[in-house]
């Protein structure tokens, strides 16, 4: 099990600690040559979360909110310290502002269709941006072409940061909701949200962050953000699949709906007409992931264990260093330069395809993405059709990034 | 699939067929045109076919796609020349029955032989079949 009080040593770049970062991923002793950087698409699990997770369902298994018995009644009462826990973490001290989903794709639609499709009406505008991945795009979409509502796609500028003054000139009265990531999945930029969510709130206009690539390394919640959505998953944080976070800010509270019926979120339920709980009780209907809650509760404590501060110093480094090497690589584009980045780093190479490069650097044990990242609105706006993209976690080091630079300036050579 | 043997596939097989693709330019005209896109990757081409008296005369195609999807593409543009629609729908239903069984099939054509035995080349498959599955899904649906 992880030693929370070795959690400051393990971040530091040398050898000796870096192995340690690495010990506490099974994944490594699988495969101990593996150079994964694909953590924008999910991280990968630390055996502190697989044995939460697995100790619930060894051993205390048993459905929650619904027996009399010993064993329901305490993974019930995990089940809820788990959202205490979560709301903690998001700097609350309210648990009834979290609410638990699929992932992060899952708690963007549950606004959509719960909160803000009841409000619409022709002529209101959605607010997002052109740099979005598509789980904070098609949402809005869809609503926009459903209640004739203009989708209003703020522009980035050619280091890939967003046109701020657009965005300011977008927000107006009919305004219904302000759509954001914190970090773009593609481009690693990083959005000045202060800057952007105090534009919303001079105006009133409710604001959803999508944290997916941020929940690791910031400090994040409804309350330090000031927003009134903040979604993220599990998996991009050391957690399981298929769980992830919807929290919703006091003000906005009453106002979710449920958008899936059944059981466990009724107040009471009449042939004529069914009443139902509040927030966040109103969107479990059906059995819940419950080991699934656990696990992400206890990805959280280590995440806590290791401090947000130091993952994001160390993330930080990783990518300096990486943007410092990887123009050494002849015929490299690195796509994007904005002010601030983090974690994620887009780049092409002249005249060989993305896939090409990831199939090529695979067989030098290096994971990394290629295609569009779900983001096809931003690469078509960049005049991109694909690229292959590295990112960074605390498993990662500046050794694993000298042999990207030199797998990159083979693979360059074999193909002129 | 070892490196150095994905090195020689492309070396010997694929890096010339990608530099030096067959008819890979815009037509001035074409009888009717086939999009074949991977929307998960952002490959996309346009496949141009002439034909003329119920045989196909000429397939262009031009487009941003990967090396293996454009090999694969430029073999399968130029083995379909001159055939009819039906036997064109044939050959592209063989490719991708062969691409997607475990044993291997014969093909006459020592390159499509070339791009079959790429089967288990894992996560590309879909770049080879990109074209081919186009074409596929086009003659099927078509009036022949």
């Amino acid at each position: 099990m992880f030693d929370f009080a070795e959690k400051l040593v393990i971040l530091k770049l040398n050898k000796n600690s870096i192995k340690k970062a690495r010990s506490h991923f099974p994944i490594f002793e699988a495969h101990p040559n593996l150079v994964y950087l694909d953590n924008a698409a999910t991280t990968q699990r630390a055996q502190s979360v697989v044995n939460a997770q697995s100790h619930f369902d060894l051993y205390e298994n048993a459905n929650i909110h619904r027996g009399i018995y010993d064993l329901s009644n305490q993974a019930t009462q995990k089940f809820e310290n788990a959202r205490t826990e979560i709301a903690r973490f998001l700097g609350s001290g309210n648990a009834n502002t979290v609410a638990f989903t699929q992932g992060t794709t899952a708690s963007i639609n549950i606004v959509a269709q719960s909160f803000l499709a009841p409000r619409l009406q022709a002529g209101d505008n959605i607010v997002t941006t052109i740099m979005e991945h598509h789980a904070n795009f098609i949402p809005w979409q869809m609503l926009a072409q459903r209640y004739q509502v203009e989708l209003r796609l703020v522009p980035i500028d050619k280091n890939g940061d967003l046109d701020l003054v657009q965005l300011s000139k977008f927000l107006d009265k009919k305004t219904k909701l302000l759509a954001i990531s914190h970090i773009s999945n593609t481009l690693g930029t990083i959005h000045p949200l202060d800057e952007i969510i105090e534009l919303a709130k001079r105006k009133d206009i409710p604001v959803l962050v999508d944290a997916a690539q941020s929940a690791c390394h910031f400090e994040i919640g409804v309350d330090p953000l000031n927003c009134d959505f903040l979604t993220f998953s599990g998996h991009k944080m050391f957690g399981p699949f298929g769980i992830g976070i919807l929290q919703v800010s006091e003000k906005y509270l009453a106002d979710m709906m449920p958008h899936n019926y059944g059981g466990g979120i009724i107040k009471d339920v009449k042939v004529e007409k069914t009443s139902f709980r509040n927030f966040p009780h109103n969107l479990d209907a059906g059995t819940p992931n419950v080991s699934g809650v656990i696990g992400l509760a206890a990805a959280l404590k280590f995440i806590s264990g290791i401090g947000k501060s130091d993952m994001h110093s160390h993330l930080n480094k990783l990518t300096l260093y990486a943007l410092d090497q990887l123009p050494q690589v002849p015929g490299i584009e690195i796509i994007g330069n904005p002010k601030k980045r983090i974690g994620i780093i887009s780049f092409n190479l002249k005249n060989i395809h993305p896939h090409d490069i990831a199939s090529f650097l695979n067989k030098d044990g290096i994971a990394l993405r290629a295609g569009m990242h779900c983001t096809q609105p931003l690469l078509n706006a960049m005049g991109l059709q694909a690229t292959a993209r590295v990112s960074f976690s605390i498993y990662n080091n500046e050794e694993e990034i000298n042999k990207l630079v030199v797998s990159l300036k083979e693979l360059m050579r074999f193909w002129s | 699939m070892k490196k150095q043997e994905l090195q020689q596939l492309f070396k010997n097989e694929i890096l010339p067929e990608n530099e030096n693709p067959y008819h890979f330019q815009e037509p001035q005209r074409a009888s009717f045109t086939i999009e074949a896109y991977n929307s998960m990757c952002g490959d996309k081409y346009t496949l141009y076919f002439n034909i003329n008296e119920g045989h196909i005369t000429s397939v262009y195609f031009y487009g941003f796609g990967c090396a293996l999807s454009k090999a694969s593409i430029s073999i399968m543009c130029k083995s379909m020349e001159h055939l009819s629609p039906k036997n064109i729908t044939t050959l592209s239903d063989q490719f991708i029955f062969a691409m997607d069984q475990e044993h291997s099939t014969e093909n006459a054509d020592k390159k499509i032989q070339m791009l079959q035995q790429l089967k288990h080349f894992d996560g590309r498959v879909d770049c080879i079949k990109l074209g081919w599955e186009a074409v596929k899904n086009h003659f099927e649906n078509a009036d022949l």
